[in-house]
């Protein structure tokens, strides 16, 4: 009884800050667009797209990334198949005479695929694209101006799942857009630790002064983001660029995407393990400690929870047992128990506090949609605020399972 | 050597943590208040009881009998009322733990007010049938277990048989009251759970007995 009330109110407390952070961080520079224009003294841009097995993607992503609005002089699109196994490499050659570059070579995973592309171009900015991933027309425009700034060495849009239709599907809607809210802020106090592979701009001269990706990491891009991190550079997001991506469609595709994105949020701390001195690298530092203790506040929320509900049931089930399974009807209901009830429940302050929180994930929903213009947001929603601590321990569980067991995770 | 912008790290921790204890006070503080007015509700409540109950007892001694079935009405407002006072307190015990000083001090005055109204109620057995239980339970570790379980039953018993036609009163042994004492040592009860049903003791009754016992009690004499 007092070891479960401290720890509801270490929850209650760890999440009132992380709340608080939030706010005085996202108020410090709101949702703002920087203005841009088509003009002639735009930079060269490459877009690398690494394709393996993509032969059903490809061309829709390669149609869509011609319709971007950039001078085609100044955009080079190189395609580069890590050795597909099926024809991806036939369907990106159809589009060579849209100026399209195609390169072939064996297999050696996303990070080696990325450099070979690199080491191709003279653009001096490089964006990484994955082949089921489809910007919006104007995604370059928007977010190269962030580059004004010279200290910045990566820009990052706003990520959301295409075309959402499942349960998975839509619970990961609904989590792309609160990490949408989430780099935001994480852009305002420099704490991005992610460029994700859907898409996001480098800045050339990082790769020339610090190296490549990573071609052994699991998540070369969250690596790649922690060095520019560690060497004292920016990160920041576009919340007006749009990208959407096809998500995993099943909970296997899901675990098998999350065990390779945890494990290697494990891995590349573990190299960077200096962005933990807080002294240096200040809210970045924070921000990575922050996460492994929301892991473990959830584990224990969720125990917590399944605990009660455990004995909800049980006691419950006592009292049936002890009145013979002989369930009075409807008619029967006590008036004055609901109404004791819902006011004793209403007035206890964690009930009261969980109801804020609740409103404070409902506003920043509305802020992301608004800013997204994402459509068909609230089943979504529910669902995230509902499920999503299941799963996200779920994953966290397999993972550290794995890790401690030195099992191999695969691409 | 690594050069970071500075963001004034240590100014927005700090804001932030003040900001997170003012929130955390302030749903303390509301978590207090509310608590206290709970506890304002049940005095409240018991007060209004206790004048309701003395009401019904004065008119007692100035009606005779055959009027003084009609206020069978009255009592039963009264019992929809003492239900109330017994589910804030459960709810209070919930939270505050089943030997807190004020759980304890709210408990007297209702034990008091449901003999009360026991007694008022026992001189309506000759206007209709009636059940009417007293239920001796005590929340010590030895007779806890027993005690919750009996307590289940005659709750289910008293909806399945109407709150009007089984009347129930449950009393807490141990907070030391004199009349309850009294009504033990009458019945000669000495260990719990012990029911009182129509000036008949039983000690633990399942609920097939229970339902026996209420049944035959309720169906009207053909003799």
């Amino acid at each position: 009884m007092k070891f479960e009330l401290i720890f509801i109110y270490i929850l209650v407390f760890f999440s009132l800050f992380n709340l608080s952070l939030m706010l005085i961080a996202i108020l410090e520079k709101p949702f703002k667009r920087k203005p841009y224009k088509l003009n002639k003294n735009l930079p060269r841009v490459a877009i690398i797209v690494p394709a393996y097995n993509e032969e059903k993607n490809i061309s829709s992503t390669l149609k869509n990334l011609l319709k971007l609005k950039y001078p085609k002089e100044k955009l080079e699109i190189i395609v580069v198949d890590d050795g597909s196994k099926d024809k991806t490499f036939e369907k990106a050659k159809k589009f060579e005479k849209y100026n399209v570059k195609v390169y072939r070579k064996p297999n050696g995973g996303k990070g080696s695929a990325l450099n070979y592309g690199i080491k191709r171009t003279k653009a001096e900015f490089i964006a990484t694209l994955d082949a089921d991933s489809f910007p919006e027309k104007d995604s370059l425009l928007k977010m190269l101006p962030y580059f004004e700034d010279k200290k910045v060495m990566a820009v990052t849009p706003a990520m959301v799942v295409h075309k959402p239709r499942n349960f998975i599907e839509r619970l990961q809607h609904a989590e792309y857009l609160f990490g949408i809210f989430l780099r935001k802020v994480f852009a305002n106090i420099n704490a991005i630790h992610v460029c994700p592979g859907p898409l996001s701009i480098y800045r050339r001269k990082f790769f020339e002064k610090h190296g490549l990706f990573d071609e052994k990491n699991l998540t070369e891009d969250m690596e790649m983001a922690m060095r520019i991190q560690k060497y004292g550079y920016k990160i920041e997001t576009a919340v007006d660029s749009k990208v959407s991506t096809i998500a995993p469609k099943n909970f296997k595709g899901l675990l098998k995407q999350r065990e390779r994105w945890y494990t290697g949020y494990i891995h590349n701390c573990i190299k960077h393990k200096q962005l933990f001195k807080i002294p240096q690298y200040e809210f970045l530092s924070l921000i990575l400690i922050f996460a492994y203790l929301s892991i473990i506040l959830t584990f224990g929320y969720l125990s917590y929870i399944s605990f009660k509900n455990y004995q909800l049931i049980r006691d419950n089930f006592r009292a049936l047992r002890l009145v013979g399974f002989d369930i009075l009807g409807p008619e029967h209901i006590n008036r004055i128990e609901i109404i004791e009830f819902l006011s004793h429940y209403f007035s206890n302050p964690f009930v009261l506090l969980g109801l804020f929180g609740l409103s404070a994930t409902l506003l920043i929903f509305l802020i992301v949609k608004k800013e997204t213009r994402e459509e068909k947001v609230f089943l979504n929603t529910f669902f995230f605020i509902f499920f999503y601590s299941f799963f996200y321990s779920l994953f966290w569980l397999v993972v550290f399972f794995k890790y401690i067991t030195r099992r191999k995770v695969k691409w | 050597m690594v050069v970071r912008e500075r963001q004034q790290f240590g100014f927005k921790i700090l804001l932030a943590f003040i900001l997170t204890l003012i929130l955390f006070l302030l749903g303390i503080f509301v978590g207090f208040y509310l608590n206290q007015k709970k506890i304002e509700t049940i005095e409240n409540l018991e007060k209004d009881l206790l004048v309701s109950l003395q009401d019904i007892d004065t008119l007692y001694t100035q009606i005779n009998k055959s009027e003084l079935c009609k206020s069978k009405k009255y009592l039963d407002y009264i019992n929809n009322e003492l239900d109330k006072y017994a589910i804030k307190l459960t709810y209070l015990e919930e939270s505050l733990g089943k030997n807190h000083e004020v759980v304890i001090r709210l408990k007297k005055p209702y034990n008091v007010l449901l003999i009360k109204h026991y007694l008022l109620m026992k001189e309506m057995e000759d206007c209709e049938k009636l059940v009417i239980i007293l239920f001796f339970y005590s929340n010590r570790p030895e007779f806890i277990g027993l005690s919750e379980n009996e307590g289940i039953i005659l709750g289910h018993i008293r909806e399945k048989y109407g709150v009007d036609k089984v009347k129930v009163y449950a009393l807490d042994v141990d907070l030391g009251l004199r009349t309850v004492e009294s009504i033990k040592e009458q019945y000669n009860i000495t260990s719990y759970p012990s029911l009182i049903i129509n000036d008949k003791t039983y000690g633990y009754l399942n609920k097939e007995e229970l339902e026996k016992i209420v049944k035959e009690l309720l169906t009207p004499n053909l003799s």
